[in-house]
């Protein structure tokens, strides 16, 4: 939900996705929202905004493979018609104003930028005013810069929620091809051929970092269609490189942060101890980001457990039960005495892992051989349900 | 009649909430501890047990566990198949090895699969020459699994690799989703020994109810 005031109107709109589903204006009622939107769901929130309901007359949109070009009514005279150039900058606008101008962005009147949920783009310099929630890969540079837009490429590349070119897969299941193509199926396909690591891998980087594979994979949208999350699956843990960052910004004093619009309460929860990391992280000299990386991997986001033992990082005592402590604070202070030799001045993951490592007798996990590469990969969720709940961990 | 089966039935198996399994192997084994810290680890014998994580697998009898010595978290525990009954400390780069772990789902992913294929991705990343050789559907205890067998190179040697990855989903008392992870790693060798080993621990591993606040791992 995000509600916005322009022109002495309050609006709240109501999201699904990252599609609004629905408009009140002034506080109406529930039950009478100001506008409603009608999606195709094969469509995606880019191209399958089908019509609006307003006071009981319908308008229809009319797309092309980027934006909406064209409304009608319900008897089929034109309302409006509109172009952009690529980046969106308007080319031409006739007719009543329609505020989905550039892909599926809401255009504000006032300052002339598009809401893209997860941030502000500015169609006059065709960058978003702020980076990419979402960080880059490290073996695709191009995805370094987390300002363009769609990767430079506007006319192939789409970026409806903001959080980088990759999300439009999410929204219309292309990205269900990624996952088709690192399914189970392929290791006994190519079990003796050498190659099945490779195609988990290169699977997943193909819908990362390829262009060819963005404008190859479009006609399979039906194929995939509806599986879009076990795309999120396949595609979500590359991009683990976070720049070094330090402490978390509330979204009150960043004017440009997505509203608290999906933040479920096991992360509210999680963020709500976001002080404590950021002095631990003071304390230690290290980023708050990986600690909180560390912290939800071993309590599942402090979840119930962690919220009964007041636990942090699964700490444990004797006999290997975990410990209890009086508040958060105190589980905090207790992982600074004991690993404070470890992780202190660490400004880069692979410092911080690296210091884990050098716990005694083997390190702070010596079950788990992927439990350092987990924890690397779980900076990228942290962030990512940070932006979503108003926090900034760069 | 079956309702009263069925409450033994999850009776014996541990099943009901804060009831430690009191039938079948687990009885067997005698009350108190049956963990020891050492001066670099903890070690187990008869059974390693979690109860923050709601599990615990029984150890066959020249089996020794080791895993962190305290405050490291209780994320599961190895053995040293080398040197399997020995309470000296186990090398961390054990050529022959089980491994149990466990971890919260924290990175949110939808399903099983989505669970295994971001496990091997992190293994195919960090692995030379990692081949998958079989997938398959399986269980442990009574939760689906995944099992992969795999080959990979290591100091100019081949290392056969199982991983069963089991994903346990909305945890009782809403603990959250969990993820046990059971792994072999041999060589060409000691495969079918190791094996052998290997489906015994599997054979051990038992469910429990998740606790309420602090739980121990001491035998009731």
């Amino acid at each position: 939900m995000v509600k916005s005031l322009q022109g002495g109107t309050t609006t709240v709109s109501i999201f699904a996705g990252s599609s609004v589903i629905a408009e009140y204006d002034n506080g109406a009622a529930p039950g009478s929202p100001s506008r409603e939107y009608i999606y195709n769901p094969a469509g995606g929130s880019t191209t399958g905004l089908l019509a609006m309901i307003s006071g009981g007359a319908t308008t229809y949109y009319h797309q092309d493979h980027l934006s909406v070009r064209l409304t009608t009514d319900a008897n089929g005279n034109i309302l409006s018609q509109e172009g952009h150039y690529p980046f969106g900058e308007a080319w031409y606008e006739s007719g009543s104003g329609n505020k989905w101008f550039f892909t599926s962005y809401d255009r504000d009147s006032e300052t002339g930028l598009d809401y893209a949920l997860a941030r502000y783009y500015n169609s006059r310099t065709g960058t978003f005013c702020s980076a990419d929630p979402l960080a880059g890969h490290p073996d695709d540079p191009q995805s370094w810069n987390r300002y363009p837009y769609g990767r430079n490429d506007p006319i192939d590349i789409t970026d409806p929620s903001g959080q980088g070119w990759l999300s439009w897969l999410l929204d219309i299941g292309i990205g269900a091809a990624v996952g088709w193509i690192a399914p189970e199926v392929l290791p006994s396909v190519f079990a003796w051929g050498g190659t099945t690591s490779t195609v988990f891998y290169e699977g997943a980087q193909i819908a990362q970092s390829s262009a060819t594979f963005y404008a190859a994979s479009a006609g399979t949208a039906a194929f995939g269609a509806g599986v879009g999350a076990e795309a999120k699956a396949a595609t979500q843990p590359l991009g683990p490189q976070m720049p070094p960052t330090p402490t978390p910004t509330p979204a009150s004093q960043n004017p440009q942060q997505t509203p608290k619009k999906n933040c479920p309460p096991k992360f509210a929860n999680f963020f709500k101890q976001a002080p404590i990391f950021n002095d631990l992280a003071k304390q230690l000299n290290t980023k708050a980001l990986f600690l909180m990386a560390q912290s939800s991997w071993e309590t599942g986001w402090l979840g119930p457990h962690a919220q009964d033992l007041h636990m942090m990082f699964g700490m444990t005592n004797a006999g290997k039960n975990d410990l209890s402590y009086s508040s958060f604070q105190a589980s905090a202070n207790a992982y600074s005495k004991a690993y404070s030799p470890y992780v202190s001045n660490t400004s880069t993951m692979d410092q911080f892992t690296a210091g884990l490592k050098n716990v005694p007798p083997h390190g702070y996990n010596t079950a788990n051989s992927n439990y350092y590469k987990n924890i690397t990969d779980q900076q990228q969720y942290v962030k990512q349900h940070a932006a979503d709940c108003g926090v900034t961990v760069n | 009649m079956r309702y009263k089966q069925c409450v033994i039935g999850l009776f014996c198996l541990g099943l009901l909430p804060g009831q430690v399994p009191l039938c079948g192997k687990a009885r067997q084994t005698t009350a108190g501890r049956h963990w020891e810290e050492t001066a670099t680890e903890t070690i187990w014998r008869g059974e390693y047990r979690n109860c923050d994580y709601g599990y615990y697998v029984l150890l066959p009898d020249h089996i020794i566990g080791h895993s962190s010595k305290a405050p490291n978290p209780n994320d599961g525990f190895s053995v040293d198949l080398e040197k399997s009954d020995s309470t000296l400390p186990t090398s961390d780069k054990a050529r022959r090895n089980i491994s149990a772990w466990n971890h919260y789902n924290a990175a949110e992913l939808p399903t099983l699969k989505a669970i295994a294929d971001n496990e091997l991705r992190l293994d195919a990343g960090s692995k030379r020459d990692y081949h998958i050789l079989s997938r398959s559907s399986v269980k442990m205890a009574t939760l689906p699994a995944i099992m992969v067998k795999a080959s990979y190179n290591a100091e100019e040697t081949t290392v056969y690799e199982i991983k069963i990855i089991a994903y346990r989903p909305h945890g009782t008392n809403n603990l959250g989703d969990m993820v046990y992870v059971l792994s072999l790693v041999t060589n060409e060798a000691s495969r079918a020994e190791d094996t052998i080993t290997f489906n015994k621990i599997l054979a051990g591993f038992r469910l429990t109810a998740l606790p309420l606040g602090s739980c121990t791992n001491d035998r009731q």
